[in-house]
């Protein structure tokens, strides 16, 4: 297990950690930049002040109890739905591909996908607003057509690591990928 | 034609030579191309040489190709006219499909109907395209196929849909299913792997999709940038082929690319190609509405006529197997059958591969099949001559097939498993004590399914009996798969080798053995193969995954049921293996059977004994139910009800559709039919349980009102804000007659219709007070409808509302005629100023020249018009709004009776109480490593999302709103067209 520090496409320091559990498995780990105090505090701070002011206004107190739901269910939904601490992706090389994002209260999503619809893994570029960033995504497997391709899974969506750190991933992943070639052309050799 | 036996005898002659001439060539040709490529000289032949001896050779494969063709067809041979079983009411014949046993299914231009016809004509059966259920939604096919079911389908150009006929339903007679909006679909057809295509004509799109088994669209893909694509048919390989409107014929293969156009290929020029198909032996025909023909096009050689004249506006083709061809044409109304000889190629099929293989003595002399492989041979002889400076012919020719091959299992194997084992082992075994493993071996996936462990002392001989009759009754091959020793202290060398003995009793390859030492969570585990080469280490990861949760959990989507199932997905196939070998699991552990297993038991239901009373109780009840439904439906559909001013009451009060709408749940609910799968499992629970919800709700509702006399209370209070309503409206026409927010208007204009109107209100307030003294009588019966549900409650209180606020809605009425009408004058007078008019025939505006005094009356008209626009206008902006306003409530109260009625209850609360019940899929934890020994993996369920279980489970509703685009209902309210809150009969319903 190794711990090694990069930078993400808007400067923020992640770390990603590369955990090898058998030869063909393995598990990457991107872990975003932390929830900031300063920006916490920041925002609580504006809110409370806004209703205060309105509450000078209007003389009313159920601004400022209503201020405090507002922060409260705020951040709640905030570190539940929308704040992610961790990003995985576990390559098990038989099995499939699996990549589980955890959110700061706990939650976990995970999506598995099979061996058999996994196409290639690749590094893909798009424009994110006004600079163009590169990201990690997985290619399925059109069942209808061999060549083709149904649908493209973008991973690491919401830590956006920089290219360094993306090809740190996809090497690993084309590792194990590339086992399971080898292995069924020996398969097949004899 | 005449089919003397002289003449025939002679073709076949003809066909012999043929056969000869081509076959003499390609030994010619074998026998000179390896001298002519030699590498030591040339002699005196030239390179040139060669060239021209190859365009000569494929000039020859091309002329006997014709030959073979025009030989093999003729032309015009009419068998039958077939008339249009509609009549010549409803326009000509268009629409022609033809299935494979030999069934003809037809469509005329504006007929509501499919005829389906034998293969002589005999009208079958006639599917009226009607939605059942509301009796006057019909719609106008335009063209019709049969989907790889066997369900018809047709493409909708008014409606732009695609509606598919559901033979299978709880209807006995079978309905027809919207599937998919397409902006205007013409020509319809299936391609060979099943796939629905549609032409559409206005976007010049052909979209392809395949239909699942709930009738949902999956796959959806489009080729765009056609010219008014009309008539779309599959062709062999996979792809497509398309008509558009006066242009050409494209081809197009299975990944959507173009493959050719037919007038480039061929050098043909069409006039206007209609109908398309494509016969058994690859061909495709193509009908020409501007010439009147139908010409083949074949794979190899040039278009062949097939019929010349006796067309007048040919429209729809179809191809039978048997050798027949139909055209629907519109011109005469009738189909018109012609004899289409199924080609030799597709006859001599099987013969050709057996002689392929044999080729060098080929009895091509004495057999009694003349035209042998010809098409093979032809495409042989292509295949020498296009690479005369290449390798001879056996390399060149070898070399194509296998590469094939290889990249065939190339693919194949891609979609197996690497050479990793994979054990999937029940958690709850893994106290067990030693003894072996049974279970499924998936030899593609190379993995192996433990079910259970069966213990010592056994019988070898009882065990196979045990699994044999397993294997009976769960359809699931199980077997022996390996030994599983758990030794508590030390390591016991004799078991050891016992169970190492075990693998030869129970032959399985290969053999697992895993065993457990103490109370360590590493178990070492091996394989043994007997018959092994290779000495390599097999890599194998432990699978550790919740028996009980497995077998009870089902993967979503739904999986095909399609027998080609297993090579979806892999984890779909460990699922079907555990949930199918449940009789496994049913042995009690206090059962005392010949052989103990260990495997997950259930502690049993708790209080079964309830669920017992309650199932046999069921049965009866759902009878009653079933005889309770049937009379109410028949007097729903006697014909007192039916008559003209009744039925449309009916169709305009919300409540009557949401009896009908409850009626059908209850219908399904108490059918006695087994639910087949789990989707309609799920539905029927998903229905009780809303009808449950509902009614409670109701019933809470109605003991709220019935209570502290509030009905009364209500009764009083609704007059009065009935009559306060009316004295606003009197105060806001008042203030509309005078000067309204500093406007002037017409005065007169205005005083009349302000006294119009609050004519209007005073007939109004009468009706009110003529009605008060029954109001509370009529609020006291219709509360308790309520029994019957919320839904029904608030149903109720829209018509309610929609009676109370008719003078609003009469009022809007006139606003809107009025105003519409005045609209309507202004832009023709306005049309009028500029010297053109409204062409009705053409449906655009034409120039045309009027005289002085149409001018001048048309001036002076407009300038009228134009001066009392803005009172008419101001009253029907004020209507407008207060019309706006009740709808806006009506459709929120509508809205949460959809949100009730579609509500997939019981399906949220198996997510939120049996989450493991739904699974989106599986995920997998890494267990702790110890080196050396597997991989241990931990399969959990991954549950549904509650997005997606309110998706998949949502229950239809009657949604009965036009479903305007809000630019649409800005136009149609600057118009001054009437809006409507309820389905208007004209549309056709989303």
């Amino acid at each position: 297990m190794e711990e090694r520090q990069y930078r993400s496409a808007s400067g923020a320091p992640i770390a990603l950690r590369c955990r090898q559990h058998s030869a063909s498995c393995r598990e990457l780990a991107v872990r975003c930049p932390r929830l900031q105090l300063r920006s916490l505090s920041a925002v609580t701070s504006a809110v409370w002040l806004a209703a205060y002011g309105l509450f000078v206004l209007s003389e009313n107190s159920m601004m400022l109890s209503s201020a405090i739901f507002i922060t409260l269910i705020g951040l709640i939904i905030y570190l539940h739905f929308v704040k992610i601490d961790q990003e995985s992706l576990l390559v098990i090389g038989s099995l499939g591909i699996q990549v589980t994002s955890s959110y700061a209260s706990g939650k976990e999503s995970t999506t598995f996908i099979e061996m058999g619809q996994v196409k290639d893994v690749v590094i893909n570029e798009a424009i994110h607003m006004q600079k163009v960033i590169y990201y990690l995504c997985i290619l399925l497997q059109d069942p209808g057509d061999p060549q083709g391709v149904s649908e493209v899974v973008p991973l690491f969506q919401s830590s956006k690591p920089r290219l360094d750190c993306l090809i740190e991933v996809y090497k690993s992943c084309q590792e194990i990928l590339e086992q399971r070639k080898t292995a069924l052309q020996s398969s097949r050799g004899k | 034609m005449d089919h003397t036996l002289e003449t025939s005898q002679q073709k076949e002659k003809l066909l012999k030579t043929i056969y000869t001439l081509q076959l003499k060539s390609i030994t010619t040709l074998q026998t000179a191309s390896p001298l002519l490529n030699s590498q030591r000289g040339m002699g005196m032949v030239t390179q040139h040489q060669v060239n021209q001896l190859a365009d000569k050779a494929k000039s020859l494969c091309g002329d006997l190709d014709n030959i073979k063709n025009l030989l093999h067809y003729c032309q015009d041979d009419l068998v039958q006219r077939i008339p249009n079983p509609t009549g010549s009411r409803y326009g000509g014949v268009c629409g022609i499909h033809c299935s494979l046993d030999g069934s003809i299914y037809v469509t005329a231009e504006s007929a509501p109907w499919v005829h389906v016809l034998s293969s002589t004509g005999q009208t079958l059966r006639s599917l009226p395209c009607q939605q059942t259920g509301k009796e006057s939604c019909t719609f106008l096919p335009e063209d019709v196929t049969v989907t790889r079911t066997g369900m018809v389908a047709v493409a909708d150009m008014m409606n732009g849909a695609i509606w598919v006929f559901n033979p299978h339903t709880s209807l006995s007679k079978g309905e027809w299913l919207k599937i998919r909006k397409v902006g205007s679909p013409r020509g319809i057809g299936v391609d060979s792997m099943g796939k629905i295509l549609v032409a559409d004509y206005a976007q010049g799109e052909v979209h392809r999709f395949a239909l699942d088994h709930a009738f949902r669209t999956l796959n959806i893909h489009s080729v765009p940038d056609l010219q008014g694509p009309r008539y779309v048919s599959p062709a062999p390989n996979g792809g497509f082929v398309v008509s558009e409107e006066c242009g050409d014929v494209s081809v197009f293969t299975s990944s959507r690319k173009l493959l050719c156009s037919l007038s480039s290929k061929y050098g043909h020029q069409f006039g206007n190609p209609a109908g398309v198909c494509v016969d058994v032996d690859g061909s495709i025909l193509v009908a020409d509405e501007q010439r009147r023909t139908v010409h083949l096009f074949p794979e190899h050689g040039s278009p062949v006529c097939l019929v010349s004249t006796g067309l007048r506006r040919p429209a729809g083709l179809a191809c039978s197997s048997f050798g027949h061809l139909f055209v629907a044409d519109a011109g005469e109304n009738c189909v018109k059958v012609f004899n289409c000889p199924v080609s030799s190629r597709a006859r001599w099929q099987g013969e050709s591969l057996a002689i392929g293989d044999g080729e060098q003595q080929a009895p091509m002399g004495e057999g009694e099949c003349p035209a042998l492989p010809q098409a093979r041979v032809t495409a042989r002889l292509r295949l020498l001559i296009s690479q005369p400076s290449r390798q001879p012919h056996r390399p060149a020719l070898g070399a194509g097939r296998v590469s094939g091959e290889q990249r065939c299992r190339v693919y194949r194997s891609i979609r197996i498993a690497a050479m990793v084992l994979k054990v999937f082992f029940p958690s709850c075994c893994s106290s067990a004590e030693s003894g072996i493993l049974i279970g499924r071996w998936i030899s593609e996936q190379n993995s192996a399914v433990i079910l259970a462990v069966v213990h010592f002392p056994f019988i070898p001989v009882q065990v196979k009996q045990y699994l044999s009759e397993v294997e009976r009754v769960t359809k699931v091959s199980v077997s022996v798969l390996g030994s599983w020793s758990n030794s508590k202290q030390e390591k016991e060398k004799s078991l050891s080798e016992f169970l190492e003995d075990l693998g030869t009793i129970f032959s399985h390859e290969p053999w697992i053995q895993i065993s457990k030492e103490g109370d360590s969570k590493f178990w070492s585990c091996s394989t043994l193969q007997k018959h092994s080469k290779n000495s390599k280490e097999e890599e194998i990861i432990l699978v550790y995954y919740d028996q009980r949760k497995v077998m009870l959990s089902h993967l979503h989507p739904p999986l095909a049921t399609d027998p080609k199932a297993d090579d979806a997905s892999k984890l779909s196939a460990i699922f079907d293996t555990v949930a199918k070998s449940k009789i496994l699991f049913m042995t009690d552990r206090y059962d005392d059977g010949p052989i103990k297993l260990t495997h997950w038991q259930s502690d049993g239901v708790e209080a079964s004994i309830i669920v017992e009373l309650m199932k046999q109780a069921s049965v009866p009840a759902c009878m009653l139910l079933t005889f309770l439904l049937s009379v109410i439906s028949g007097i729903c559909r006697s014909r007192v009800l039916k008559f003209w001013p009744l039925s449309f009451l009916w169709s305009k009060l919300s409540i009557c559709e949401q009896l009908g709408h409850r009626l059908q749940h209850l219908q399904v609910i108490s059918s006695n039919k087994k639910a087949q799968n789990q989707t309609q499992l799920m539905r029927k629970a998903n229905i009780f349980v809303s009808l449950l919800i509902d009614v409670a709700l109701g019933i809470l509702l109605m003991s709220w009102l019935y209570r502290k006399n509030r009905i009364g209370h209500l009764a009083d209070t609704l007059i009065p804000v009935a009559d306060h309503v009316a004295e606003e409206l009197q105060d806001l026409l008042q203030w509309l007659m005078g000067a309204p927010a500093g406007l002037k208007m017409n005065r007169a204009l205005d005083q009349v219709l302000g006294r119009f109107f609050l004519y209007h209100i005073h007939l109004w307030i009468s009706y009110i007070h003529l009605m008060s003294p029954f109001i509370e009588m009529i609020l006291w019966y219709v509360g308790l409808s309520a029994c019957l549900g919320l839904t029904v409650a608030l149903c109720i209180l829209s018509d309610i509302i929609a009676l109370l606020t008719f003078h609003i809605y009469c009022f809007y009425v006139y606003g809107a005629r009025l105003y519409c009408l005045k609209i309507y004058g202004l832009s023709s007078l306005w049309r009028l100023f500029r010297g053109k008019k409204w062409n009705v025939l053409r449906q655009r505006v034409d120039s045309c020249s009027y005289d002085l005094d149409q001018l001048f009356i048309g001036t002076l008209l407009f300038t009228i018009l134009l001066f009392l626009l803005p009172t008419t206008a101001l009253y029907y902006l004020v209507f407008t709004l207060l019309r706006l306003l009740v709808v806006i409530v009506q459709g929120l109260i509508h809205l949460l009776v959809d949100l009730i009625d579609s509500l997939p209850l019981y399906s949220i609360i198996l997510r939120l109480c049996r989450s493991y019940r739904l699974a989106a899929g599986v995920k997998f934890r890494v267990l702790e490593q110890q080196d050396g020994k597997p991989l241990r993996l931990l399969m959990q369920i991954n549950p549904l999302s509650y997005g997606n279980v309110v998706q998949t489970y949502r229950l239809p509703t009657y949604s009965c709103y036009p479903r305007d685009s809000w630019t649409s209902l800005c136009k149609k309210l600057f118009l001054g067209e009437l809006i409507y809150p309820w389905k208007h009969k004209g549309e056709k319903q989303d």
